[in-house]
Order: structure tokens, then C-alpha cells, then sequence
């Protein structure tokens, strides 16, 4: 069969809508853009948030202290109050400006996700280096960054006193 | 002058964290957002939806009872028309990549990562408003398969 006899393809376009087309309607001209006045008033409120927040950190950490003997018996409950709470921080903290707090916040949350056991000194070397980070505000990321290899280190050497030695081969 | 589109919009923040979510409710007002419904997790995000039908869903990851994963996929799963294609923002600070596959699968629009900075928040938030597609992916592609003759511009 030839090609001349076979029926013209029709085709039919839609042209979809984006949210800012259909929402503003003929007042639409074209794609929105970042506006630098609108990411100032942004960035303003959250350091007037932040300054609201620092206060509540504050509190935070330090219930944290006297929690942590409780969150590392087993008690699941109690695990997961404490919890709860450092991951607060965790997704907090860099956000009003206390990014060292975060990062240590950070490191205990990956620590007790990867341990069903948790040590009572790794977690209270955690929420201290968290209270004298908040306390320092000019501690420094070095300095961060030699605490959370120190306390990495830690993590490793527990959980090689836990892991049974290995044997050497003998011949 | 033009219209801010930010005003047109209902956006339903959903954070098992009181600060996040007042966080959350300043950076939209500094937007310029016209209304901001609050939930404290996946369950209550689901009512408040239902109740709303918001334009936008912004949700954390990790919440009890009900987490923004399982809120996604019940949004993209359910009969009720617009939440198959309501644009949903994650904002997590699980950043692996499992994390953001998991968010993909069920039908995330955008991944926004903790700490928060507003630049990307405001960001995303441009990249959603301007984006084509308020159909459905899937439903597209039935209608592509239905009718190959319509081609979606």
C-alpha cells in the first residue's frame, strides 16, 4: 500500500499551565524569579527566629544532661525522648546559625541509628562538646572538626572492645 | 504592579517540630504566602489536606505517627484528584542518596536538605510554581498511550 492513500495524522497540542500561569491568570507574563528583596526578608526573619531560638538550644542540651543515663539503659522509651530531641537540634541548629551544635547534634543521631546499644561516655562526650559549642560561639569548624574525629575515634574503639578478637592463623 | 504568585497560594506545612514548622510559617509569610495550614505529622497533614486541598505540601521525612514518605504515597495514591499531582517539597536531613531515591519513588517533587537555608527553600519554591506538569505523570502517559496523536507542550 502506498503512502498517498493512507489517512493525514491529526495532531492536537496542549500547552499545560505552570501553577504561576493558572494562578495569575492574564496577569501572567512570564516565569518567576528569584527576587533579592524577598530572599533578604527571608534571611531577616531567620535570624530574628533565631535569636527567639538560641534560648530554646539552650534548654534543650542542657535536658539532654540529665537524660542520658535513662536513654542508654534500654529503655526504648526513653531512648526515643532523647532522641527525638538531639534530632531536633540536629535539623535546627545549622539553621539559626549554630552549625558546630548541628554537626555534633549530627553525629550522635547517626551513632545511636547505627547502635542498638548505646555508651553512656560516647553520648555524654556528644551533648558536652554540643553545651561548650553553644556556650564558645566562636569556637571554631577546625576545632569542631578535631572534636568529631576525636569522638569518631571513640565510637571505633568501643566497638572494637565489643567485637571478639580476631584469631591468628596458625601454621 | 505584578501580582506576587506566592500570594495565591495555600501551603500545607506538615513538621513534627514546633520550631521547624514556625520556621517554616515565617519564611512563607516573608514570601508573601496567602495562607499557611499547619500539621504536626503525616496524619494530620492527611485531614488538614482533605479539609484544605492545598497547592503546595511541604513536609518533613522523619515523623511518628505517619512519616512524610507514607504521606507522599497516600497523597499519590488516592482517588481524590489533586493530590495526585500536588507538588510536594521534603525537607530531611537524611541526604543520602537512599534517601532521595525512597523520595523519588514515592513521588516527590523537590528535596530540600536541613540545615534549611532560605535560598533553597526559595528556590524550590520558584522551580514548583513554574513547573508544567499539574497532571499527574502517570495520567499523562495513559493519555500518550490512549492518544498518541496529542502531544503535551
Amino acid at each position: 500500500m502506498s503512502s498517498e492513500n493512507q489517512e493525514p495524522v491529526v495532531a492536537r497540542f496542549v500547552r499545560l499551565p505552570s501553577i504561576a500561569e493558572r494562578k495569575l491568570g492574564p496577569d501572567y507574563s512570564a516565569p518567576i524569579r528569584l527576587d533579592p528583596r524577598v530572599l533578604n526578608q527571608m534571611q531577616a526573619t531567620i535570624k530574628t527566629l533565631g535569636k527567639q531560638y538560641v534560648d530554646t538550644l539552650g534548654r534543650q542540651v542542657h535536658e539532654l544532661l540529665p537524660m542520658i543515663a535513662d536513654a542508654c539503659s534500654g529503655d526504648q522509651a526513653q531512648r526515643s525522648a532523647f532522641y527525638e530531641i538531639v534530632h531536633d537540634v540536629r535539623g535546627l541548629a545549622g539553621t539559626f546559625g549554630h552549625p558546630i551544635v548541628g554537626k555534633f547534634a549530627k553525629s550522635l543521631c547517626h551513632y545511636m541509628q547505627e547502635h542498638a546499644t548505646i555508651d553512656q561516655t560516647i553520648v555524654r562526650f556528644h551533648i558536652e562538646a554540643m553545651r561548650d559549642a553553644l556556650a564558645d560561639a566562636a569556637a571554631d569548624d577546625r576545632l569542631a572538626e578535631d572534636t568529631l574525629n576525636s569522638l569518631a575515634q571513640l565510637i571505633r574503639t568501643a566497638e572494637d572492645a565489643r567485637t571478639p578478637a580476631r584469631k591468628s592463623p596458625v601454621g | 504592579m505584578a501580582r506576587n504568585v506566592f500570594e495565591t497560594l495555600t501551603v500545607l506545612v506538615v513538621d513534627d517540630s514546633s520550631h521547624m514548622r514556625y520556621l517554616l510559617l515565617g519564611l512563607l509569610r516573608a514570601l508573601g504566602v496567602g495562607e499557611v495550614i499547619l500539621a504536626n505529622d503525616g496524619d494530620e497533614a492527611w485531614s488538614k489536606y482533605i479539609l484544605h486541598k492545598p497547592d503546595l505540601v511541604i513536609t518533613d521525612a522523619a515523623m511518628a505517627p505517619g512519616d512524610g514518605f507514607a504521606l507522599a504515597k497516600r497523597l499519590r495514591n488516592d482517588d481524590i484528584a489533586t493530590s495526585r499531582h500536588v507538588p510536594i517539597i521534603m525537607i530531611s536531613a537524611h541526604t543520602e542518596i537512599s534517601a532521595i531515591e525512597r523520595a523519588r519513588e514515592v513521588g516527590i517533587t523537590e528535596f530540600v536538605r536541613k540545615p534549611l537555608v532560605p535560598r533553597a527553600l526559595y528556590e524550590r519554591l520558584i522551580a514548583v510554581v513554574n513547573r508544567k506538569y499539574e497532571i499527574n505523570p502517570a495520567a499523562l502517559r495513559k493519555v500518550a498511550d490512549d492518544q498518541p496523536q496529542v502531544a503535551f507542550l
